[in-house]
């Protein structure tokens, strides 16, 4: 094992010892079993896209999103990147080691809710490979975008006001995508952590759940807006990403 | 000033070749932040196995200059050359190489003090004995504390552990003693010590005058972004006259003083009876004068011959502002 991945398990032990990380963490992802079990009932088998990809973005954003926000903040803020840039460790072996354990969590959380669903009743993911492309994508785009929140933030009292934009965005494309109008629908994906959400509820129900577009082939908006913006938070990374603390 | 840079002296009086001599060349570097200029035309040497101190007041260019050495920034001109490299592009070929204390420790807060040696064991390529390690720094009873309940103190012999985990060729710490009791102090200095005599080289920062006369072989005061005076401790201490003082009986001044041979100065203070004479050549000028008592019978009271300090020469230093 290298360096950067004995660190990273190292982390991953840490998060169990933030009790109020690892409270959130399991936490969430029951909550969203129990609400998907009182909302499971009746449903057509055509609608559990639609379903999973609601309580993804939910799952993303208030688990991934915040805890990677809050750790990169919370380690820069106290000095601790600097010092491990110090060992051996590489920079990118830095940014793994710190990454792990919320993508590890991440997944964990993911996969929890996916084998619920399937045991309560969820028909098997029409498009797998698409489903897989979603979460993973989805997860990665959200882990990027708390970076980036993070890179434009003095301090962990300043992500809420800096992390704002963020979480309105999704949430609003959250709620357009359940509008009457395709157009509206369609415009939902392109906000942020939505496109991936769109790649697992087609992945999921096939190429007629989510946004439907006449004009390109179906998953290719999903796909476009998951790009778009892991450029985005990419290019917020690489512009304003610090080890230290702002001066 | 005395050059930092010259003969290919090493320290414990061996000759070897310059180049494989010189740890750490910095030539004419130059950083600011936005308009400030924080290090400002610094050149400086370290060489193999000797300890470098490098003092200054708050703001100098002190942690900066460390900074640029460690490869965290890159200068705006001018060069750094650490063990041959140039420390901002060849970082993954000298971390192996060189033990860092930073001015704030960065600890991971939830780690134990065990697992944060653990960790950092698992995080180089240099080995250690961590219990040892423990015993040195003076943690043994606070093994299985975790980092956030350790004192300020405690923290900084723990940072320091991490520095000079598997005793890197070069170490670089920042301020190390600051936040530390009198007895730790003494025995981070001993360690300091015997890293230096096993082959370290360590370039420090201290506030603490007494800790750079005691340890460091060579030393640097740096002010306003420059190095204002460098070298070892005699050469940086005869930067300054030595002073005599004596109270003269006034009966005694019919005689003429002598002639001292490194007088700068001597005055005679308004009653004409307290002699200060500012002299280069403390030990001659010494013995001139006491011949001169001597010989005329003349009580020299509270006499007095001393050495500039270092002190002294840091606070001339910050007064030519």
């Amino acid at each position: 094992m290298n360096m950067a991945m004995r660190h990273g398990v190292l982390e991953i032990r840490l998060l169990f010892r933030r009790k109020t990380t690892a409270f959130a963490a399991s936490v969430l992802p029951i909550g969203l079993c129990v609400l998907t079990w009182f909302t499971v009932r009746n449903r057509a088998p055509e609608s559990w896209g639609s379903l999973v990809s609601d309580r993804f973005v939910m799952l993303m954003l208030l688990s991934v999103f915040m805890t990677s926000m809050t750790v990169y903040t919370a380690r820069r803020q106290s000095l601790v990147l600097k010092r491990l840039r110090t060992s051996e460790l590489t920079d990118a072996g830095v940014i793994t080691a710190i990454t792990m354990p919320v993508v590890t969590m991440g997944v964990a959380q993911v996969l929890v809710y996916v084998v619920f669903c399937l045991v309560v009743g969820a028909p098997m993911p029409a498009h797998p490979w698409l489903l897989l492309l979603g979460l993973a994508s989805g997860l990665l785009t959200t882990v990027a975008a708390g970076m980036a929140i993070a890179a434009v933030s003095r301090s962990v009292e300043a992500t809420p006001v800096t992390a704002f934009p963020v979480i309105v965005a999704t949430l609003a494309g959250l709620f357009m995508q359940d509008a009457p109008d395709a157009a509206v629908v369609a415009s939902g994906v392109m906000l942020p952590l939505i496109g991936p959400a769109d790649l697992v509820a087609k992945g999921w129900s096939g190429y007629d759940a989510g946004a439907t577009l006449t004009s390109m082939p179906p998953p290719l908006l999903g796909l476009a807006s998951t790009l778009l913006w892991a450029a985005v938070f990419a290019a917020v990374i690489a512009r304003f990403f610090r080890w230290e603390p702002r001066a | 000033m005395t050059a930092a840079t010259g003969a290919a002296f090493a320290v414990r009086g061996s000759f070897v070749g310059m180049e494989d001599d010189i740890v750490i060349e910095i030539s004419l570097l130059r950083f600011s932040y936005d308009t400030f200029a924080a290090v400002d035309g610094v050149d400086l040497t370290v060489r193999r196995g000797e300890i470098f101190a490098l003092l200054g007041t708050n703001g100098a260019g002190k942690t900066t200059t460390l900074e640029l050495v460690e490869g965290f920034r890159r200068p705006e001109s001018g060069t750094v050359r650490v063990l041959g490299h140039d420390p901002a592009r060849a970082r993954s070929l000298l971390k192996p190489r060189m033990g860092m204390m930073l001015q704030h420790a960065g600890l991971i807060e939830e780690l134990s003090v065990f697992e944060t040696l653990k960790l950092w064991g698992s995080l180089t390529t240099r080995s250690d004995d961590v219990e040892e390690l423990l015993d040195r720094i003076e943690l043994v009873h606070r093994r299985d504390t975790r980092v956030e309940q350790l004192s300020g103190g405690e923290k900084r012999r723990l940072d320091f552990a991490l520095a000079i985990y598997g005793r890197p060729e070069l170490i670089v710490l920042d301020e190390p003693t600051t936040g530390l009791d009198p007895e730790s102090r003494q025995r981070l200095w001993q360690t300091v010590e015997r890293l230096r005599d096993s082959g370290s080289t360590i370039l420090l920062t201290t506030h603490y005058l007494e800790e750079a006369e005691s340890l460091a072989d060579r030393v640097a005061i740096m002010h306003q972004g420059r190095i204002s005076v460098a070298g070892t401790l005699p050469e940086v201490l005869g930067t300054r006259p030595s002073r005599i003082t004596a109270r003269v009986p006034a009966s005694a001044l019919e005689r003429a003083l002598p002639a001292f041979a490194g007088a700068l100065k001597s005055t005679l203070d308004d009653t004409g009876a307290l002699l200060v004479l500012e002299t280069t050549a403390l030990q001659e000028d010494l013995g001139a004068l006491l011949r001169w008592a001597g010989d005329g019978g003349i009580e020299l009271d509270r006499l007095t011959a001393s050495q500039a300090s270092l002190a002294e020469i840091f606070l001339t230093v910050g007064a030519n502002r």
